[in-house]
């Protein structure tokens, strides 16, 4: 395939390349979904962690090389994450509104300070990298992440810590785990995650930021959660499904007669279809608040 | 649990500074906006769309336009940013409250605040850009017939594509969108009857990332050269153009784009937004105001393509002299350029 972009060793593959660039933020911030969730602390934060981690990585970026962006779009989003864990566990606002308000504040803060640094900095700078992450780097992390998270949830001792917070905190803190510390921890690495997948997309999809880029890719990402069974190999699976979708939806659209918005709402048909049809069960303290003060 | 409360009251107000700097995006472009006002000196305000004043684009077009009207007349002038639907009705009698004499409304999506707010204040004159004004002899609309440029863009587009196929990538679905794809692809039709365009829509606005696929996939189709009019979107489709590199266009939108990847921008379809809102400011100063309906394309001015300032040796003179006769006749009225799906299946190429 002569005319295929050649940044990519998988775009010699044409049928996988288009589908994985479209799945890659899914992927990441699926994985950050479950992570949070399966201690039990519902993220809706997640297009928030990837908004905010896509503008810190690409002005980062642009001053202190891709590393350090890429660095500092992960600390981002996790710092986003400590706020939504501050808000939720400490001045015990309901989950779901920190949630929803912090995706509010990141839109319009970043928007805000794009027009600053970008737009009304004088010259006027494009908000654009002049070279991209390799997206190889994205797409190894891609099929890495949900694999070693299945692994570590599974089989390791934090991971069991992490399920029993997630199913039981009463429970969990009668066992001697400090159930703050590790909701902290989940919470973090969840927004660290979401933070890459903004990442992605202002460093590696495209090298530049604009306002609202994300566009809606964290509630498709927490769909894939539900879907994929807040199993992180599950998830991921469902995020490739979705970013396959979107794909084909733009491949098909000006050959195929089939609308384009049918396939923008499947991904939440099929998020909807799976909780029934998978008995999905979500953990059983899932937006549970803990006793600040017992924990 | 008094610490607690304290707490939460801290937070929240932390919280509430944040977003009242990211929502209080409104600004008075003037600071002496509210100072002593002479009696004679006409106030002109505008309001934004969600794309905000410097969209690199429309608003920012508008804006221009005003502050070119604002340099020769005794003008004050200011504008109010909107961030949702919500914002509209708010900053267009916020602006009328103010006693401003011209309201400008940026964007067919003010339509209908538009609607209440000119009916409440009938002493106040309001213009809306690219919408249809509510019946009454303070307001006036501003449109373009886009597809006249779109025309010339796809003929243009459809001279120069070596495989054959073009594409259009779109932002949103809409019958103003619909009408410069029609045009483009009547264009392309009048260039090359067997010539194939790839259409493509984005979904949205603002996804820089999904803009950049759709072009992706729109020269996996074969497309070589695609006409871009997807907002914030469009920056990322033509980022996608540029990095495959040689053999391959974008034609940018709105304004001249030509610069931001030199050499890969065929050319853009310029959209005089500025010239528009100049032209019923100064009226308005003249006191030649009248109400109703204005449509500018070629012919006005108010539509053209870019002069092309890094492409223009790519193409030939023969092409380049055919645009010229294309545009001069639609100008004169014998090239009746499609507005619908309808027109543009029966469109019958001109013969030359």
């Amino acid at each position: 395939m002569a005319d295929v972009a050649t940044d990519s060793i998988i775009a010699s593959v044409p049928f996988l390349y288009p589908e994985l660039r479209q799945a890659v933020p899914l992927v990441l911030a699926a994985c950050g979904g479950v992570v949070s969730e399966r201690a039990g602390v519902i993220n809706i934060a997640l297009e928030g962690c990837m908004l905010t981690g896509a503008f810190v990585g690409l002005v980062a970026g642009q001053s202190f090389g891709l590393a350090a962006g890429l660095l500092g779009a992960i600390a981002a989003g996790g710092l986003v994450g400590l706020i939504h864990l501050l808000l939720t566990h400490r001045l015990g606002v309901n989950q779901i509104v920190s949630g929803v308000a912090i995706n509010l504040l990141a839109l319009h803060v970043t928007t805000f300070l794009m027009r600053i640094v970008f737009v009304r900095a004088e010259p006027p700078r494009e908000a654009k990298l002049a070279a991209l992450i390799p997206i190889d780097l994205f797409f190894v992390a891609c099929f890495a992440v949900p694999l070693l998270l299945q692994l570590g949830l599974s089989r390791t001792p934090l991971g069991l810590r992490l399920r029993a917070v997630g199913e039981s905190p009463e429970s969990a803190r009668m066992a001697g785990i400090g159930v703050l510390s590790v909701r902290t921890l989940a919470v973090v690495a969840s927004g660290m995650l979401a933070g890459a997948g903004g990442a992605y997309l202002s460093m590696s999809q495209v090298g530049r930021f604009s306002d609202d880029m994300v566009a809606g890719r964290g509630y498709i990402a927490l769909a894939a959660v539900i879907a994929g069974r807040w199993m992180p190999v599950g998830a991921a699976a469902a995020a490739l499904v979705f970013g396959l979708l979107d794909s084909v939806q733009l491949q098909m659209q000006g050959t195929a007669g089939l609308p384009p918005e049918i396939l923008r709402m499947t991904p939440y048909l099929v998020a909807i279809v799976a909780a029934f049809a998978l008995r999905s069960k979500p953990p059983a303290a899932l937006g549970a608040p803990i006793e600040p003060s017992r924990s | 649990m008094g610490r607690v409360w304290a707490q939460c009251g801290v937070a929240f107000g932390l919280l509430g500074f944040l977003v009242s700097a990211g929502f209080g995006c409104s600004k008075a472009a003037d600071p002496k906006a509210s100072g002593k006002a002479e009696p004679k000196k006409l106030r002109i305000g505008l309001v934004t769309d969600a794309a905000g004043i410097d969209d690199g684009s429309f608003n920012m077009s508008a804006w221009e336009g005003l502050k070119k009207a604002k340099a020769e007349a005794q003008i004050e002038t200011k504008y109010l940013e909107s961030h949702e639907q919500a914002d509209y009705k708010t900053n267009l009698s916020g602006l009328a409250e103010q006693g401003y004499d011209l309201v400008f409304a940026v964007g067919f999506l003010m339509e209908d605040a538009l609607k209440e707010v000119a009916a409440a204040y009938p002493n106040t004159k309001f213009a809306i850009i690219d919408g249809s004004a509510p019946d009454s002899p303070n307001c006036v609309s501003l449109k373009f017939r886009e597809q006249e440029g779109c025309f010339l863009a796809g003929y243009l587009a459809g001279r120069m594509s070596k495989s054959k196929a073009i594409g259009f990538v779109g932002g949103l679905e809409s019958p103003l969108m619909k009408r410069f794809e029609v045009g483009y692809r009547a264009g392309a039709k009048t260039a090359d009857i067997a010539s194939r365009v790839v259409v493509k829509y984005v979904g949205n606005w603002t996804d820089v990332g999904k803009g950049k696929e759709v072009a992706l996939a729109s020269m996996r189709d074969g497309a070589d050269i695609l006409f871009v009019a997807a907002g914030k979107g469009g920056l990322g489709a033509l980022d996608a153009v540029a990095e495959r590199g040689a053999g391959f266009y974008g034609i940018g939108v709105d304004k001249d784009q030509d610069d931001l990847h030199k050499g890969r921008i065929l050319t853009s379809m310029m959209k005089g937004v500025d010239a528009a809102v100049y032209g019923v400011s100064k009226d308005l100063a003249a006191g030649t105001w009248s109400g109703g309906e204005r449509v500018v394309g070629i012919k006005e001015g108010g539509i053209k393509l870019s002069p092309m300032r890094f492409t223009k040796q790519d193409v030939a003179p023969a092409i380049l002299a055919k645009l010229d006769s294309l545009s001069k006749a639609i100008s004169d009225g014998k090239i009746l350029v499609p507005t619908t799906e309808d027109e543009v299946q029966n469109f019958v190429p001109p013969k030359n």
